[in-house]
């Protein structure tokens, strides 16, 4: 009966999970492919390595400050100036992250299951789920993750498996595709692809055992990072280095590849259904995380007022990309690069003024 | 509260939609043209001949040709219906065919995809770029070379057995794929491959049979003149004379020693270089591709006995594991050394044996082996020096020599492998003799 | 009328506080609303006039309120009531557990603070009795409207004491046994009074009460208000002259079923036994099967004019307090005139009315009670209602059936999978064949995909309204069958179903494939054992097929994720409808799924019972034993394998 209005561990570390690695249904693996060639599944392996690096200087921020979110704890340690960028850098992560996702999601659809439905309507409808699901607060998303769990790595470890057939592992070789030094620099530079992690700081004053937030992000970014590197492996070897490059929406091309004989095959619909409840997870999330940050550098009682707004806002702004090629540009080369930056970069020069200045909040415990 | 607010809000959201929405997108069953196989033939001026085959779900209901069958178009299979359009883009006559086919074509059911073989030497990628980048079109589908045209192979397909023309083809493919005569060949996989800078495309090869078809002129002639009555006489008591080759299963599709049934036929392979058709090989020479590749399920492979010239033994063979190949780069030269290992058992022997002695199971190992060897290499023979195109995959285990795309891509393998050393070395092991131990034979005396 | 009665009862009480001259009219119209209280105020009013056409009403709703008298005829069950006690139709020891109850019953009759309506009307003021007999009966006759309601019985008798003593007996007819009465009361009184009269008591009501009255449970009050309750549920009350005190002797013996087999929560394998009509019974049943005195049936009443008894079950010491104390909150919040079934109570005390999911659990079945009980659930029963409310409710305990427990584990196990494919099936089949045929043939197999486009060919009608006609008609079949009377019920479900389905077909109004499908939908709500559940799917099914004809699967998508988001957020009594999945609480695993029950050793966490622990680790003790002895003839060590 306790544990009511406190989000779990186990919640908050699926919803983490979702949060990082549903951009697999994207064009995720493609743009792994553009940065790393034949060696696209490192990418995500550095990229995520970084993160982890990045998580950790956040957690330390974090930990000057007990009780306190990512955001006031910003704002406790850069002033009211410095704080509010580093918050606004946050908000814009999520915003941009959220919007581009609605856009790419429901081009994905429209491609994969409503090819003559308009595309305002499918952006419409994932609007109203993810509104119907933000307001009802983080408790009621993260604990839908935690059911749709194993809806995702159901969805990924089969499709792997359907997909042995197709793959040929020998087009994973040359090993290094663009040379070690351009898949680093390329992995680091994307580190933002797991800048997701700082969910689990936004939330963090809601968490229920808030003193293990260090385990459940590296046990987060652990099990996505197993994910990305799986999925990406076999996606490069099933449509090797440079037909990868090609595929528009890989997640989607891969289903329809699934080829067991003349009884199981056509089914990527079915991988499509599911991951449109992921993608409505993975959006609510974002929607949730995006109003939050504001809510919180405004010190507003509720996120729920300014759900509406941010709904029109964000449909609006969808439909800003002039085409899809446009959209996933600008998330993986634009947003997930400089979000990274933002992400990681900003809590650290935070962490260190919080040093200088010896600054603790220790009556907040 | 506020929540339930929100869900009733998004369910009367819903509703409009679905007064509002019903007509997006929406297609009954019965308003889709299924297109179950999609030929392309080359035409004058750059153009194509597209030819489908699209299902007649009544007849197919019916179950069979009285339905609706071959009136319905321009004869084929059974429950279907065929036509051919003639244009520029393949993809721009769909919809020209809906100006008189009364429902809209659908192509998410497609099974097959047939070009002819002109089309095919002159270069594949135009059309299939074209196909794979439209939604309804499927990456598993399969992909045949027509001998002669695609037309011709789709009217002149009559299953005999399997009626409906949507199983028909995808059962054909599959069994003979089974039997190892014909290669693993889908749409997605010809563009992997044409693509790869480390192995060819290695394509369907369909045909029609020859001698069904003279047979076929035969009777027609027989029934106009009366002087050649006498000879189809002859015909029809005795056996049809027809040619053979030296293994049973080293024909082309087309040229099959067979009469009676279904006259199309899917065995053999064409060859590509790139998207262009460089030459075909025969079933038998699939097969041997096959076993270099490591994809070999599972096939009967007859040899000529050791102890007599016209006595044959066959033997169901598969591989026993993967097919190891070894490379190594020496400079320029690259050194391949292929391991192949089948294991199986007897199926047949007109062989005196007793194959309890070991020796005699031992001998019929080493022949098979020998063949199998020697069918390897002749293949690795002509794609080196006639079709100079690597279809085993050998680059593929070339690339693990370099360690970034840039070198791979200097080192121009399909240059390198028309010169590269082969050697194949194959085991063959019998591991049971089928149900019997000595074959049985007339008393002595 | 129903409604106008409401309208009615409305504007009355916006009257009852009028200045006196209206008071007739006042007094008439809060007679229809408030029975006993307002026969109070008359009382303190002394009002004598003659009854109007409230007085009518009343008896008539009265008479609604009691449905033993609504009871068309009688069943097989009923027994004739014996003598004493009220348990006639129990087995004989039971009376020691019931007798415990009842006093329950009693105290909260007197205590004016749990009835919920006591506030009202003046209500506290509360007339004691006088010491003449007369008198005494005068009011308790005119509360009770004696002689324009006709089954109020007054007999009046002498005592043969030394003198006469004058008494009489007030009782409800049909409510009160007539055996009890004539033997435990009457006879004795009237017959055997005058024995042995050693003059010891110190007065004539402590000799009846302590000499003559063989009843097993007799009363003392001089409150009014408690005596004609105690009149209105069964209980005889007797008046003494001289005496302000009446007593009021245990006679309740009103008709009632008796125990049957259970019709909506049928199982092969375990208790056949199901709730009845009567509080008392039910609680024995339950009882019957928990002998630990700290089970607890606390008496509430709720509805002012039903007045019905409802009893909030739980364990002390084990089922968390707070839970507790929230479901005797929100019933004794809970105000409403007549509430007279299970039904109607969930409905005033679920948290989200407006969310299709069942938030409460109603259970026919004693045993199931129990074990809920027993798992730190809390259970409500209301005297009336064959059906026991079980709190809080999550999702998975409404896929559940008492037979999961009763059978071996695998077997359990595999019927709970069976169970949640039937939900799925009988949720989404409809929406997923619109979907599929409508926006992605391709999924169809494409000989079926050629099947049905041929069976569809005549179909005059979209697949949409195919599966709309199908629906409905089979929503037709379900409800016609319930309502047919008797013996035709069962053949015109046949009827429907067989003819109907096949007749559609020939006549090309639907295609065939679709049969197949909405009979395999109509099995899946069948199999679903909660009712409630079942209902709530079958309207999720409509809103599915909508979402599907609307928006093929992405619609379909869209709505599992906002009823995911729905039920997770959803709580039934403080407890997240989804625990113990979502969130993650520590359970046996007793949701999807159910493991060994020797394996089970927790209660369910997200109740946070008082004890945790249901068994403990090492429930099979024997198993030791024999690991003892293994150990001892082979030397080796062999693993203790229960309880990991």
């Amino acid at each position: 009966m306790a544990s009511n209005d406190k989000i779990g561990t186990r919640e908050a570390v699926a919803a983490t999970i979702y949060f990082l690695s549903t951009k697999l249904l994207i064009s995720f693996p493609q743009h792994m492919a553009e940065i790393g060639q034949t060696a696209a599944w490192i990418v995500p392996a550095i990229s995520f390595a970084t993160a982890t690096l990045g998580f950790l200087v956040i957690v330390a921020l974090l930990r000057r400050y007990p009780g306190m979110n990512i955001v006031e704890a910003s704002e406790k340690a850069g002033g009211p100036i410095l704080g509010v960028i580093a918050s606004l850098g946050y908000f814009l992560f999520f915003f941009a992250t959220t919007v581009l996702l609605i856009r790419e999601f429901s081009e994905t659809v429209s491609t994969a299951l409503l090819p003559r439905t308009p595309l305002s309507v499918i952006m419409g409808v994932f609007i109203i789920a993810t509104l119907v699901a933000t307001s009802m607060g983080p408790e009621a998303i993260t604990r839908a993750s935690l059911v749709g769990m194993p809806l995702i790595i159901g969805t990924l470890v089969l499709l792997n498996l359907l997909l042995l057939p197709q793959s040929n592992f020998d087009t994973i070789f040359p090993l290094f595709g663009p040379g070690i030094g351009k898949i680093v620099y390329g992995g680091v530079v994307h580190s933002g692809i797991a800048g997701e992690i700082m969910f689990l700081c936004i939330i963090a004053g809601q968490l229920d055992e808030r003193h293990k937030v260090q385990r459940m992000g590296l046990t987060s970014l652990a099990v996505s990072a197993v994910f990305m590197i799986v999925s990406t492996l076999t996606y490069s070897a099933v449509f090797p280095y440079p037909l990868s490059l090609h595929i528009a929406y890989p997640g989607y091309e891969s289903s329809t590849l699934v080829y067991m004989g003349r009884f199981l095959q056509r089914i990527e619909v079915a991988f499509v259904f599911l991951w449109v409840i992921s993608a409505c997870i993975h959006l609510a999330l974002s929607g949730y995380t995006a109003t939050v940050i504001i809510k919180d550098m405004l010190k507003l009682p509720s996120h729920k007022p300014l759900l509406p707004a941010f709904a029109i806002l964000g449909f609006t702004l969808a439909l800003v990309p002039s085409d899809v090629p446009q959209a996933t540009y600008i998330d993986f080369m634009i947003v997930k690069t400089y979000g990274g930056l933002v992400l990681f970069a900003v809590p650290l020069i935070l962490l260190l003024v919080s040093r200088l200045r010896g600054d603790h909040n220790t009556n907040r415990g | 509260m506020h929540c339930t607010k929100i869900v009733i809000i998004a369910m009367l959201i819903t509703a409009c939609t679905v007064v509002i929405g019903g007509c997006w997108g929406r297609t009954e069953v019965d308003d889709l043209a299924l297109v179950m196989a999609i030929g392309l033939d080359k035409g004058e001026d750059n153009t194509v001949y597209v030819t489908l085959q699209i299902a007649v779900p009544r007849a197919v209901a019916s179950g069979g040709a009285e339905g609706g069958g071959p009136s319905a178009g321009g004869g084929g299979a059974g429950a279907s219906l065929i036509t051919t359009m003639r244009g520029r883009s393949i993809l721009g006559l769909v919809d020209m065919a809906n100006t008189y086919i009364d429902r809209r074509l659908s192509f998410v059911h497609s099974k097959v995809l047939i070009v002819s073989e002109d089309l095919a030497r002159q270069g594949l990628a135009p059309y299939v770029s074209e196909l794979v980048r439209f939604h309804e079109i499927r990456r598993t589908m399969f992909l045949a070379v027509a001998k002669g045209t695609a037309r011709e192979f789709l009217t002149e397909n009559k299953p005999v057995l399997e009626q409906n023309p949507a199983k028909n083809l995808e059962l054909l493919t599959l069994a003979s794929r089974k039997a190892g005569l014909i290669p693993p060949s889908q749409i997605n996989r010809f563009l992997v491959e044409m693509q790869s800078l480390a192995e060819e495309p290695l394509v369907i090869l369909a045909g029609i049979n020859k001698e069904q078809q003279s047979a076929k002129e035969q009777a027609e002639k027989q029934s106009e003149g009366d002087e050649k009555a006498k000879a189809g006489e002859g015909n029809s008591t005795s056996q049809p004379n027809i040619p053979i080759n030296a293994s049973d299963i080293r024909y082309l599709a087309g040229e099959s020693p067979s009469i009676g049934g279904n006259p199309v036929e899917l065995l053999g392979a064409a060859v590509f270089r790139g998207d262009k058709m460089v030459g075909e090989i025969t079933g038998e020479e699939v097969r041997h591709v096959l076993y270099l590749r490591g994809t070999f399920k599972q096939g009967i492979t007859v040899v000529r006995s050791t102890e007599a010239d016209d006595r044959f033994v066959s033997a169901d063979l598969r591989l026993a594991r993967p097919t190891q190949i070894r490379i190594e780069r020496d400079g320029d030269e690259f050194r391949i050394k292929v391991n192949v290992t089948l294991e199986g058992g007897l199926v047949g022997s007109q062989e005196d044996q007793d194959y309890t002695n070991p020796k005699a199971l031992r001998a019929v190992e080493m022949k098979l082996a020998h063949e199998v060897e020697k069918g390897c290499k002749d293949i690795i023979r002509r794609a080196q020096t006639e079709f100079s195109s690597d279809i085993f995959g050998f680059g593929n285990k070339a690339r693990h020599l370099t360690m970034t795309w840039n070198e791979w891509q200097d080192l121009k393998w399909s240059e390198k492998f028309p010169n590269a050393d082969v050697k194949v070395t194959v085991q063959v092991e019998l591991r049971r003799t089928g149900l019997l131990f000595k074959s049985p034979q007339p008393s002595a005396d | 009328m129903g409604l106008i009665d409401m309208l009615l009862q409305k504007f009355i009480s916006l009257l009852s506080f009028d200045p006196p001259e209206d008071k007739t009219e006042a007094r008439h119209n809060t007679g229809v609303q408030l029975d006993s209280a307002v026969a109070e105020k008359e009382l303190s009013e002394f009002g004598q006039d003659a009854r109007s056409a409230g007085q009518r009403i009343k008896d008539r709703r009265k008479a609604r309120s009691r449905p033993s008298r609504v009871q068309p005829k009688r069943l097989e069950g009923v027994k004739p009531r014996s003598g004493f006690g009220f348990g006639g139709s129990l087995p004989a020891g039971l009376t020691r557990d019931t007798s415990e109850i009842s006093p329950d019953i009693f105290a909260s009759e007197t205590s004016s603070e749990v009835s919920p309506f006591a506030g009202k009307a003046g209500g506290d003021e509360v007339k004691p009795l006088t010491e003449s007999l007369d008198e005494n009966l005068e009011i308790v006759k005119r509360l009770l409207h004696h002689g324009t309601n006709a089954d109020v019985v007054v007999r009046e008798f002498d005592i043969p004491t030394e003198p006469k003593t004058a008494a009489a007996i007030i009782f409800m007819e049909g409510l009160a046994g007539r055996d009890a009465i004539n033997f435990s009361i009457l006879q004795p009184l009237m017959l055997i009074a005058n024995l042995d009269d050693d003059g010891e008591a110190d007065s004539r009501l402590e000799l009846v009460k302590r000499r003559l009255l063989p009843g097993n449970q007799v009363t003392e009050s001089n409150n009014l208000r408690a005596v004609i309750e105690g009149i209105l549920s069964g209980t005889t009350c007797l008046l003494i002259d001289g005496s302000d005190i009446a007593l009021s002797v245990e006679t309740r013996a009103w008709e009632h079923r008796g125990i049957d087999k259970p019709s909506a929560e049928m199982v092969v394998r375990g208790p056949q036994e199901a709730f009845n009509e009567t509080l008392r019974s039910n609680l024995a049943l339950i009882r019957r099967r928990m002998r630990t005195p700290d089970l607890i049936t606390e008496m509430l009443k709720v509805g002012t004019l039903s007045k019905t008894d409802c009893a909030i079950l739980y364990i002390e010491g084990l089922t968390n307090p707070q839970l507790v104390d929230e479901v005797r909150r929100r019933i004794s919040e809970t105000k409403s005139d007549h509430i007279q079934d299970t039904g109607i109570l969930e409905q005033f005390i679920e948290e989200k009315p407006y969310v299709l999911a069942p938030q409460t659990l109603s259970t026919e079945r004693p045993d199931r009670m129990a074990a809920f009980l027993a798992e730190g659930y809390v259970g409500i029963m209301l005297d009336g209602s064959p059906f026991g409310l079980v709190l809080p409710a999550t999702f998975w305990s409404l896929l559940q059936s008492a037979e999961d427990y009763f059978l071996r584990w695998p077997f359990g196990a595999f019927l709970r999978v069976v169970r949640i494919l039937a939900l799925i099936l009988a949720i989404f089949l409809p929406a997923i064949y619109l979907a599929l045929t409508n926006f992605h043939p391709e999924m169809i197999p494409t000989d079926l995909l050629l099947a049905i486009a041929a069976s569809r060919e005549k179909v005059p009608f979209p697949t949409v309204t195919e599966v709309l006609i199908m629906e409905i008609a089979i929503e037709l079949i379900r409800e016609a069958g319930i309502r047919i009377p008797g013996v035709i019920g069962p053949t015109l479900g046949i009827v429907g179903a067989l003819i109907l389905g096949q007749a559609a077909v020939a006549a090309s109004i639907v295609s065939p494939i679709l049969v197949v499908i909405v009979a395999i939908t109509a099995l899946g709500a069948f199999a679903v054992p909660n009712f409630n559940m079942a209902f709530a799917i079958r309207l999720y099914r409509f809103v599915y097929i909508l979402l599907a004809a609307a928006l093929g699967f992405y619609g379909v998508a869209i709505g599992v994720f906002i009823q995911l988001v729905t039920y997770v957020n959803l709580k039934s009594f403080g407890v997240p409808y989804m625990s113990p999945v979502a969130p993650y609480t520590r359970s046996s695993g007793d949701a999807l799924f159910r493991y060994p029950l020797w394996k089970s050793e927790i209660r369910p966490s997200f109740l946070e019972p008082q004890q945790k622990e249901r068994q403990p680790r090492i429930s099979r003790g024997w198993v030791k034993e024999q690991g003892k002895n293994n150990r001892a003839k082979s030397g080796a060590s062999k693993g203790e394998e229960n309880g990991k």
